[in-house]
């Protein structure tokens, strides 16, 4: 699985909050760059693992045993 | 009143109660006379429901004299996390936004808590939506025992409030941490229980897929029959368990023969207090003389659960709160305004994934609890911090604070598992050591069983804070 190389930058946000209606001061815009480059790390880890056995439709642990 | 009274388990009152050597209304009163007097200094509560309470409690005794018991909780005042819904009382979730929001309906646990004959003190203060941080309307609750220090994460109200004697019971929610890790650092009991098994209908929403509604009580027997009376299917509650909730109680005999524990082996990435580690080492050697097999595990790396929870939480926090986002951003504190933000730039793919490898995750665990009856492992790597501290130094290393606090819950979040913060010591500070216990899913009571085998063996804990 090739690890996507997230471009966290602040006109990247901008556009994404423009696209999604999300109200967005220039700013803010580059505060949030800044504080989603280390969770968008860890995420970017979550494409290294195998999940080929993983059902996605399968999602909450109810009633597990 | 005594203050031994106050500080007396809640299964003790409830027999004083139901045994006519006490009334629910003067313990309601005694209740009500500590908060008036510590809440100003310990800030643990958001609005207390004095009248409504004393009404409740002279009802309960009325029903007494008439020969009805409700139960096991009968008469014993509680106190409720703020963002679960109360019928006629207002539910702030410690946030702007919600200050003067009146439900019309309980939470299920509320309505739980009253149908099982519980008094309802009042509602407890909590991080702004249950997630991230403090807002300024509402402040930080101190520490019943270093009011210099926090309560530790989200639920920290209900947690001091049965810290400080100024409850018997309460019950909180967790959603990467929130009932563990301020039992933790307030020296008490809290179980987060197996997904589902108690209902979410009613309480706002930190992550769907995530939330757990759990007790906190000053002893094991007192968190299992507050679980018993919460417990159980609830058509209000899409997640919720389908079957119904075995008896919490039925296992605490105070033996741990016959239980295999998993010691998961240490991880690069942590780093813990000695002191803590100390205690929890002493605490599995405790459990070892009560008869206990200890065994050597592997788990998945602690952070990549980490990640999980923040992808998928923020997330669904920010799907859920897109409406306020778009309109009243100004009135979120800054660090939750930040957090829900984040959620919204995630993408559906990345929300996707995260759940596949939380999957991944489920299996690895499944897998292990296949060879154990319960895992047992820290619940946070240090003791209560400093108000306002937002790094912290383990062992000579300084890191972010939260970081550090979301390392060993975030596992049972992911999973479902049951997971309890039983309380093992106190460092030279004076502040409280916790060990986790996490079972299988929907053996909770295994796990409260364990934790009550060490509780008896290392001997019951009799210090208290020193309250003004």
């Amino acid at each position: 699985m090739t690890e996507p190389r997230y471009a966290v930058t602040p006109d990247a946000i901008q556009s994404y909050a423009a696209l999604h209606d999300i109200p967005l001061s220039e700013a803010e815009a580059a505060d949030l760059a800044g504080q989603l480059a280390g969770g968008f790390a860890g995420i970017a880890a979550l494409w290294r693992i195998d999940v080929g056995d993983a059902e996605p439709s399968v999602i909450l642990p109810i009633d597990r045993r | 009143m005594s203050t031994d009274l106050a500080f007396a388990a809640l299964a003790d009152v409830a027999a004083q109660i139901r045994a006519r050597q006490i009334s629910s209304v003067a313990l309601t009163r005694l209740m009500l006379e500590r908060i008036a007097r510590l809440n100003p200094v310990l800030n643990c509560y958001i609005t207390v429901c004095a009248e409504a309470a004393m009404r409740q409690a002279e009802g309960l005794d009325r029903l007494l004299d008439a020969g009805t018991s409700l139960g096991p909780l009968h008469g014993v005042p509680v106190a409720v996390k703020d963002n679960m819904a109360s019928a006629g009382i207002r539910t702030t979730a410690a946030s702007r936004i919600l200050a003067n929001w009146v439900p019309e309906e309980d939470a299920t646990v509320v309505a739980r808590l009253k149908q099982a004959g519980a008094v309802i003190l009042g509602k407890t203060n909590l991080y702004e939506f249950a997630f991230g941080g403090v807002h300024e309307d509402y402040g930080e609750t101190r520490n019943p025992w270093d009011q210099a220090r926090t309560c530790s994460a989200s639920s920290s109200g209900p947690a001091c409030a049965v810290a400080a004697g100024l409850a018997y019971a309460s019950v909180g929610t967790d959603t990467g941490g929130s009932v563990r890790l301020p039992a933790a650092a307030c020296g008490i009991v809290g179980l987060k229980p197996t997904y589902g098994l108690v209902s979410r209908a009613g309480v706002l929403p930190a992550g769907y897929s995530l939330d757990h509604v759990g007790p906190f009580a000053r002893t094991v027997e007192d968190t299992a029959l507050v679980l018993n009376a919460i417990a159980g299917p609830d058509p209000r509650d899409a997640a919720g368990t389908r079957l119904p909730a075995p008896d919490a109680t039925a296992d605490l005999g105070g033996s741990a023969a016959g239980i295999t524990i998993g010691v998961p082996r240490v991880q690069e990435s942590e780093r813990i207090d000695p002191e803590m580690r100390d205690a929890c080492r002493a605490a599995l050697v405790a459990l070892e003389g009560a008869g206990a097999r200890l065994v050597e595990v592997a788990l998945p790396d602690h952070l990549l659960s980490r990640t999980i929870m923040w992808a998928i939480a923020a997330t669904e926090l920010a799907e859920s709160h897109r409406g306020w986002l778009a309109t009243r951003a100004e009135d979120y504190s800054p660090v939750v305004r930040a957090l829900v933000r984040q959620g919204a730039f995630l993408s559906g793919m990345d929300y996707v994934r995260a759940h596949r490898v939380r999957q991944k995750i489920i299996q690895d665990y499944a897998a292990v609890m296949q060879r154990v009856d319960v895992i047992a492992m820290p619940v946070v790597p240090f003791p209560a911090w400093p108000v306002g501290a937002a790094e912290v130094t383990i062992d000579g290393q300084t890191e972010e604070l939260m970081g550090a606090l979301t390392r060993y819950c975030p596992p049972f979040n992911v999973t479902g598992q049951p997971a309890v913060s039983v309380p093992c010591g106190f460092n030279r500070d004076g502040l409280p050591l916790a060990l986790q216990i996490a079972g299988r899913w929907h053996e909770d009571a295994t796990v409260l069983r364990v934790a009550e085998a060490y509780v008896q063996a290392a001997g019951r804990p009799s210090r208290r804070p020193d309250l003004p």
